[in-house]
């Protein structure tokens, strides 16, 4: 089955116009997807002090977590949260819902010290993943969802007919240019398909729902959001009565979390209501290895159970919902799945990114309109600022002191700013490409020393496989340097050959272009 | 490649009415399914984003500008009408 020349052409066009529209939102998403991946085992990088584990029983962790919500019990906080100590996070965390908004303490589990929020690198970067700290940002990225979907499908109906052969067509040493990256931009595409499906659907349902809820309450439930929470497996928590209440007993909830539930992770403990009669808490799990792992347990003020949620869902909304985040943020998988993942999320923005070069090449042998000069200049400096950004963050993260007021903040500062200056370089530099080459390669000098940087710091040595998420911190940041500083020759050599080839004008034509964008004849 | 004059109709359609039609048009089916809720959610959750993602696919192929909007429209139109009467 093959497309009319019509239908291929005007779908070849909206991939083509889709893809250069939306190429750099997607690509700053994918690139920064491994960050997401592994934002919490960045833990005991951007926090020095989760570096030495104190030893505690988790009866004592519980016992400690107990004191610390009878205390807060009397603030009757609307919502309030515990986390116990793990490996990756070897405090208590506590968290306050103000403003709207998400704060958090740590809390030594011995000594009771507490500190606040010195850095928040791994959560940042899973946020700007999924854009949330930019104005809108969620909905944006919901919609480049839904161009991805867009994308996806539009690429596999050009490929009808051809898909196997296109999938595994590659001529590194094609003369004209534009069939490499045609080449490469295909067979990325169709090796990462399933994958970006998954991502784009997820994504999209990820970033979207909260913003449609109140339409799809109207339409699918009469307008009742307790029946909604009921079917998504989520039931609102009761109002507060306004009675004051003493605290719930978290160790006797733990004990019948993890009775019901022995081979999921049970460390936190989310609490509505706090100080009220109609106290509400909840003990999610996780199960890893499994592709529904999310279960919890629901108590009341009286500890008796009012809600469990299974792993995998008891419905078949819940269920498939289970089953697609799970395989979004690859929690089934364990580590070596987690690294796939984020080896493919780094291809697809590499896919991303060919396609964009392709389009540049496709217009170069036409001529330039202003349109293709602003996208070589966003290409070039949207997808170099995301690198620039990742290694100042990762650097603010080393130098800043760690008890400044706002760090945080700053290092976030630091993210926002290294991407805006790499994209205002490309925008008025004379070649945008060798831009993008020198913030590639500085980004990589950046993230190579970083492991240096902490290690003079720290007095240890870097790379020491006996320091557990250190190492494998360590060992990503250093194999990213490789592939940045790798990317920046490359595109170097580029740069050089193209002027050359300007410098030689009555050199041979450019190869014309055997490859694929010629639409199938008609049946 | 045969080249394909692309109308301000179409393209407009195709970023505008379409996606909102698309996602209307799954929002309705979703509604007037004979199921329970959770089924009628899954359809939804499953079949709104993707019918808003190729609902433009079919903008761009309609034969005008014209005909692009008013299949939106007409298709919106049916699906708040199967709204309000679901």
């Amino acid at each position: 089955m093959k497309l009319s020349p019509r239908a291929y052409a005007i779908l070849w066009d909206g991939h083509a116009w889709a893809g250069a529209a939306s190429s750099v939102i997607l690509f700053a998403i994918f690139f920064l997807g491994p960050f997401a991946l592994f934002a919490e085992q960045l833990g005991p990088w951007q926090e020095p002090a989760f570096r030495e584990a104190p030893a505690v029983s988790q009866d004592a962790a519980i016992a400690l977590a107990q004191r610390i919500v009878d205390e807060e019990a009397v603030n009757e906080p609307v919502w309030f949260g515990v986390s116990l100590p793990a490996d990756e996070e070897p405090w208590l965390r506590l968290w306050h819902f103000d403003e709207g908004a998400f704060h958090y303490t740590w809390l030594h589990p011995v000594t009771g010290a507490r500190i606040g929020e010195r850095s928040d690198l791994g959560e940042f970067l899973n946020a700007m993943h999924f854009l949330e700290p930019l104005p809108y940002g969620t909905a944006i990225a919901g919609i480049a969802s839904i161009v991805l979907l867009f994308l996806a499908g539009t690429g596999l109906a050009l490929q009808l007919g051809r898909f196997l052969r296109e999938a595994l067509q590659f001529r590194p040493g094609g003369k004209a240019r534009r069939t490499q990256w045609s080449d490469a931009h295909k067979v990325v595409g169709s090796v990462t398909l399933p994958f970006v499906i998954v991502f784009a659907l997820t994504g999209a349902i990820l970033c979207l729902a909260d913003l449609l809820q109140p339409t799809v309450t109207q339409a699918l439930f009469d307008g009742d959001a307790a029946a909604h929470s009921r079917a998504t497996e989520w039931p609102n928590p009761p109002a507060a009565s306004g009675k004051p209440a003493k605290a719930p007993d978290l160790a006797a909830a733990f004990r019948i979390a993890t009775a019901r539930y022995p081979d999921a992770e049970h460390r936190w403990f989310f609490i509505d209501n706090l100080g009220d009669e109609n106290v509400s808490m909840d003990l999610p799990g996780e199960q890893d290895g499994t592709l529904g792992r999310y279960t919890n347990v629901r108590f009341a003020g009286d500890g008796s159970v009012t809600w469990t949620r299974d792993a995998g869902g008891s419905n078949p909304y819940a269920s498939a919902m289970a089953l697609l985040f799970s395989m979004h943020f690859a929690g089934w998988a364990g580590y070596g799945g987690k690294m796939l993942f984020a080896a493919l999320s780094l291809l697809t923005a590499f896919g991303i990114l060919a396609g964009n070069l392709l389009w540049l090449e496709r217009r170069r042998a036409k001529g330039f309109a202003r349109f293709d000069a602003l996208l070589e200049r966003l290409t070039a400096g949207g997808c170099a600022a995301m690198p620039a950004a990742v290694a100042a963050v990762f650097l603010a993260n080393q130098l800043l002191p760690l008890d400044l007021d706002g760090r945080a903040e700053l290092e976030h500062g630091a993210f926002f700013a290294a991407a805006l200056a790499v994209i205002a370089w490309a925008l008025v530099a004379r070649a945008p490409a060798r831009a993008a080459a020198h913030a590639l390669l500085g980004s990589a000098a950046v993230l190579f020393a970083v492991p240096f940087i902490d290690a003079v710091r720290f007095g240890r040595l870097p790379l020491d496989p006996r320091t557990g998420w250190l190492y494998g911190t360590e060992v990503g940041l250093v194999a990213l340097a490789l592939v940045l500083a790798g990317a920046a020759f490359a595109i170097g050599r580029i740069v050089r050959r193209s002027s050359a080839s300007i410098a030689r004008p009555l050199a041979a034509p450019p190869e014309t272009e055997p490859e694929t964008i010629a639409p199938p004849r008609a049946a | 490649m045969a080249t394909h004059v692309h109308g301000l109709g179409r393209v407009s359609a195709a970023i505008v009415a379409a996606p909102a039609a698309g996602l209307l048009a799954s929002l309705a089916a979703a509604a007037v399914l004979p199921a329970s809720p959770e089924i009628r959610l899954l359809t939804w959750a499953l079949a709104g984003f993707p019918a808003a993602a190729a609902a433009p696919c079919f903008a761009l192929l309609a034969k005008s500008g014209a005909r692009a909007w008013a299949g939106s429209a007409v298709t919106a139109a049916a699906a708040g009408l199967a709204l309000v009467l679901a």
